[in-house]
């Protein structure tokens, strides 16, 4: 029986593949740390993304995407998800800055192995202006941050969770399409997400 | 002579014949809240952020889409400095003609904050932070005639938005005057 246990986990470790289940517990904030396309190998999802901003000559470059289920009650799937995307970018008169577009959508889930996550769709734009006036000058000076506008098309995901050993939080593969994301679960401030104490 | 008055009358616009689909942009002038009372659009919308000082909401339907906006300026850390923060989001929303009603299926919530990192002229903290929700339900709309606002529509929180046609660039050089114009008259 002991056997029995041992054996998938170490015949997808010498396989390199994660051993994988539905996620049982999902709520709070996850950060994508890698991804990978196509089946390739899994890359630092913030380094890919910085290297295609560059390779497209884009001034700004997504540096985070997160995913927040908020607070759920234990047995309950959450029915929102806040989908955050990051763009890091550097312009005159606003310096390096982090632009955060938050997306909040409703989330509805069938489970499986692997679990479903379906999003609903929608659109955000954001803009900022830095507004500075000079003493006895009647019209302030302006400088715009680039536009920024983000679609999210109403999608499925695919959800499962690497099994983990020890004190920790199981990571997240999220596949949509031919990509995919890990997950990692994080505290509101970014740092690891440890579980809680039952 | 009669008989002209009478067609006149008889063939007068139905009070209760449903209102046209808004077109364009419409900017938020005032909103009635559920429990009656009626606040200017600028301070519902600066009062979702924290620190801000004026605000603005605009909507607009196109096809088959809402589209919900918020501006607010908010003064920097820095004396005469100000941010505008900007956000938009667009979902689904279908027009019922005959009852004179939008109906969105699913809500979106859109929020926008800007982060400076250190060698950055952005003040860190919540003033470069906005926010703006389309809810699901139903919003139906009214057709004002003669006032000062042109169409009026109902949110699914009850709330009465008061609306007038506007254009969808803001202007935060006017707006953050204004604000200095009213902090000098209370002085």
């Amino acid at each position: 029986m002991r056997q029995a246990w041992v054996l998938p986990p170490l015949l997808c470790a010498l396989h390199g593949v994660a051993w994988a289940e539905p996620p049982a517990d999902v709520h709070g904030r996850y950060d994508v740390m890698s991804m990978s396309e196509g089946g390739a190998e899994l890359v630092p999802f913030a380094e890919k993304m910085r290297r295609r901003a560059l390779a497209m000559g884009q001034d700004c470059f997504i540096s985070r995407r997160s995913y927040d289920f908020g607070p759920v009650a234990e047995g309950q799937r959450p029915s929102r998800v806040a989908i955050t995307e990051q763009i890091t970018c550097k312009k005159g008169g606003l310096g390096t800055y982090h632009a955060e577009a938050i997306l909040e959508v409703e989330a509805s889930w069938t489970d499986g192995d692997p679990a479903e996550l379906q999003v609903g769709g929608g659109t955000v734009w954001l803009a900022m202006t830095r507004l500075q006036k000079p003493r006895d000058v009647g019209v302030p000076a302006q400088w715009a941050a680039p536009e920024y506008r983000w679609v999210l098309e109403p999608s499925t995901y695919q959800l499962t969770a690497e099994k983990v050993w020890g004190r920790k939080v199981a990571p997240i593969l999220l596949t949509d399409g031919a990509a995919t994301y890990t997950l990692q679960a994080v505290t509101p401030d970014g740092s690891e997400r440890k579980p809680q104490k039952k | 002579m009669l008989s002209p008055l009478l067609l006149l009358l008889a063939c007068g616009p139905d009070p209760n014949a449903p209102p046209p689909r808004p077109e364009g942009v419409l900017e938020v002038l005032e909103v009635e809240t559920g429990g009656g009372d009626v606040v200017s659009a600028s301070d519902m919308v600066a009062g979702r952020s924290e620190g801000c000082t004026w605000g603005r909401e605009i909507w607009r339907f196109d096809g088959d889409k809402a589209i919900v906006q918020n501006d607010v300026l908010c003064p920097a850390d820095r004396a005469n400095e100000s941010f505008g923060c900007q956000v938009r989001v667009t979902g689904e929303a279908s027009w019922n003609a005959e009852r004179g009603v939008f109906v969105v299926p699913k809500r979106v919530g859109g929020m926008a904050r800007f982060v400076g990192a250190k060698d950055s002229d952005i003040d860190p903290g919540p003033r470069t932070y906005c926010s703006v929700t389309l809810e699901a339900g139903e919003y139906p709309v009214a057709r004002v005639r003669n006032g000062q606002w042109k169409w009026e529509m109902r949110t699914p929180a009850g709330m009465v938005l008061r609306l007038v046609v506007s254009d969808v660039k803001v202007d935060f050089g006017y707006a953050m005057a204004e604000v200095e114009k009213a902090k000098e008259a209370a002085q």
